[in-house]
């Protein structure tokens, strides 16, 4: 039996329920997404008190399988409007694990002014504790606070200030392995969420460490070797040891889709200067703690995350990945890696989506209010952020209400979400993606690029993309880290054997992937039910219309290419 | 000679003689045997430009190689 505890943030008052079904086995996604559509009424405001928001451990949470504590959070988005599963990793997962909790849920919220509250998670009990100490301060600060207070080794998930004034592009941010909040969820603003219920952190103690039951531990045991050893020889897989995510920098480069001077260009001149050798080089070279690889969740082999020191060695910041490469990077015209850890370190520390904001920048260096390439000119906007003047504010409620205001109409997003990752000109497959996701504009399933043969056509295109859809959304469907799937693509029999060898339930790969498609489709009608209609579903207009100059190409796939792409 | 150059990996660029076309992936595939290596996953650029594993490789062509890898 799974174990899902329910918070209510008004009263304190909580209660746990049981359930066995396999959705609930499964956790991540498909325990999330469920949830929001189950439990969420789908006109109701973002941040009022009809939201929850949902925490899901995965499968094999608890376990040593590699890569498998990915945490999935789930609720209605204050910046899409619409259904929301955003994850990190952390050790969030693995301490509601020993907890033996699948799902935490809060729900309801106090009045606008109530004071701001810490849900702390024990053995023992669950109760609402004084926030107050943490209000205002920094990811930082407050990581070190919560530190102090429930010591290291505790799964902390907490807001910054952006997120305190409930900006649309806040996140929620996760323990890492070093008890350092991290690890973001940074899409959908549900930052915001956790603000809206007057939660300022919630806090998983390590007091109780319930160790998994196996059914069969022996076969377990050999099963989560073999899975290592997939991870390890796959010569795709083993890549990300290596470089990271900023491998994506050359890759993007070479196909004419790195985004750059606000999605208007998809090649960036110097983008050498920021690529993924460069900062390998640039960390190696300055030594101290910085480290070219980094595990972001306990037991993971892949550890494609990293820490980008100061000159002097100490940490500048961590992680960065390709995209905020990208979007803080190349999108802006810069070619100063330290620059673009500076700003991913505050937006880290506002709390802040680094892929929605260096996208609201982009918009803003259109605008006209800075030079693009203008290094100190992003650092100064990303510190408005954090500090929450007037400019700050619009910039922190991301690309397609900065572009609004600053009217600027080549505003790149689909649902009001930035386009996180490439230019979509150059690639019909991740454009026909980013059309189609019920999350907006979302890289992190229906990859596309590799396999496509032509990326400037759209010929193909929904097949193709519905196609990795159902692979890249398998990852998440259970809790496991997205890059585990180059390892499993043609055979998910590793990973469903280990749950046969946990809890003695068979999930043949045919039903799992009838798990994955049923997510999308109940994802995509909470979207209906929202008030999200076809039209909503479409890049800004400019994308049609001016073709990008590298390619030629412009956006031509139609509402009802998209709308297939969307029907499962 | 065409000349492979596989980018963000260790290995070096390779010339392969190449008297008639022969289509890429064919092409891989006898680097791998001939190298012993496994290539994996890809993404083939030629002059800007993705080519499949079925497109003919000619004599002089600069093939770069990536590592079929994504963000995340």
């Amino acid at each position: 039996m799974f174990s899902i505890l329910r918070v209510n943030t008004v009263t304190g008052e909580t209660r746990k329920e049981t359930d066995n079904s396999k959705e609930v086995l499964l956790g991540g996604r498909t325990l999330s997404s469920r949830m929001v559509s189950k439990e969420i009424p789908a006109q109701c405001d973002p941040l009022g008190r009809q939201n929850k928001l949902f925490f899901c451990s995965g499968a094999l949470a608890g376990t040593t399988a590699s890569s498998c504590h990915r945490l999935s959070i789930g609720a209605k988005s204050p910046l899409t409007g619409g259904i929301k599963e955003s994850n990190a990793g952390g050790i969030l997962a693995l301490r509601m694990a020993q907890q033996d909790l699948r799902c935490i849920v809060l729900e309801d919220a106090p009045a606008e002014d109530a004071d701001w509250k810490i849900v702390v998670i024990g053995k023992d009990k669950t109760e609402l504790v004084d926030g107050s100490f943490l209000e205002g301060k920094g990811v930082y600060e407050k990581s070190d606070l919560l530190t102090e207070k429930f010591g290291k080794r505790a799964g902390c998930v907490t807001i910054g200030p952006a997120a305190e004034k409930r900006l649309l592009a806040s996140g929620l941010a996760c323990s890492d392995p070093h008890g350092v909040c991290s690890r973001y969820a940074g899409r959908g603003g549900l930052g915001a969420v956790l603000a809206s219920k007057r939660i300022i952190a919630m806090v998983v103690l390590d007091d109780a460490k319930i160790k998994p039951e196996y059914v069969d531990k022996d076969s377990f045991k050999q099963g989560a070797k073999k899975l290592i050893t997939l991870l390890q020889e796959n010569p795709v897989a083993s890549k990300f040891t290596k470089y990271g995510t900023a491998a994506m920098v050359d890759i993007c480069q070479a196909l004419k889709v790195l985004p750059t001077r606000n999605f208007k260009h998809g090649t960036m001149e110097g983008a050498e200067k920021i690529n993924a050798q460069t900062m390998y080089d640039t960390i190696k070279e300055r030594g101290g703690e910085g480290r070219t690889q980094h595990a972001c969740m306990p037991g993971c082999v892949i550890q494609c995350s990293n820490v980008y020191p100061e000159k002097d060695g100490t940490i500048l910041c961590s992680p960065i990945e390709y995209e905020t490469m990208a979007l803080m990077g190349s999108n802006l015209c810069l070619t100063d890696l330290d620059a673009i850890a500076v700003m991913n370190r505050i937006a880290n520390d506002a709390g802040v989506d680094t892929l929605d904001c260096g996208a609201a920048i982009g918009v803003a260096m259109e605008a006209g209010l800075a030079e693009f390439g203008d290094a100190k000119a992003a650092i100064r906007m990303m510190e408005e952020i954090r500090d929450a003047t007037p400019l700050g504010r619009i910039l922190g409620s991301g690309v397609k209400l900065a572009a609004k205001i600053l009217g600027v109409r080549h505003a790149p997003h689909v649902l009001g979400q930035a386009l996180p990752a490439y230019e979509p000109r150059g690639t019909k497959g991740m454009a026909m993606t980013y059309l189609s996701t019920p999350m907006g504009a979302d890289h992190t399933f229906g990859f596309t690029l590799r396999d496509e043969e032509d990326p400037t056509t759209k010929e193909g295109k929904v097949a193709l993309s519905k196609k990795f859809q159902v692979i890249g959304s398998r990852m998440d469907a259970m809790g496991m880290c997205n890059f585990v799937r180059y390892s499993v693509r043609d055979d998910m029999t590793p990973l469903l054997d280990l749950i046969k060898a946990r809890y003695d339930v068979v999930i043949t790969e045919e039903e799992f992937d009838d798990f994955v498609r049923e997510t999308l489709r109940l994802e995509h009608q909470f979207n209906v039910d929202a008030g999200i209609t076809a039209a909503d579903y479409r890049f800004a207009e400019t994308f049609y219309e001016e073709a990008q100059p590298e390619t030629g190409e412009k956006i031509d796939i139609t509402d009802a290419e998209t709308a297939e792409a969307r029907t499962w | 000679m065409v000349t492979i150059r596989f980018k963000l990996s260790d290995r070096d660029d390779i010339e392969i003689p190449l008297p008639e076309p022969e289509n890429l992936g064919d092409l891989l595939d006898r680097v791998s045997r001939e190298t012993g290596t496994e290539l994996g996953g890809y993404i083939a650029v030629r002059q800007g430009k993705v080519i499949a594993a079925h497109t003919a490789v000619e004599d002089q062509d600069v093939i770069e190689i990536f590592p079929a890898i994504s963000g995340g």
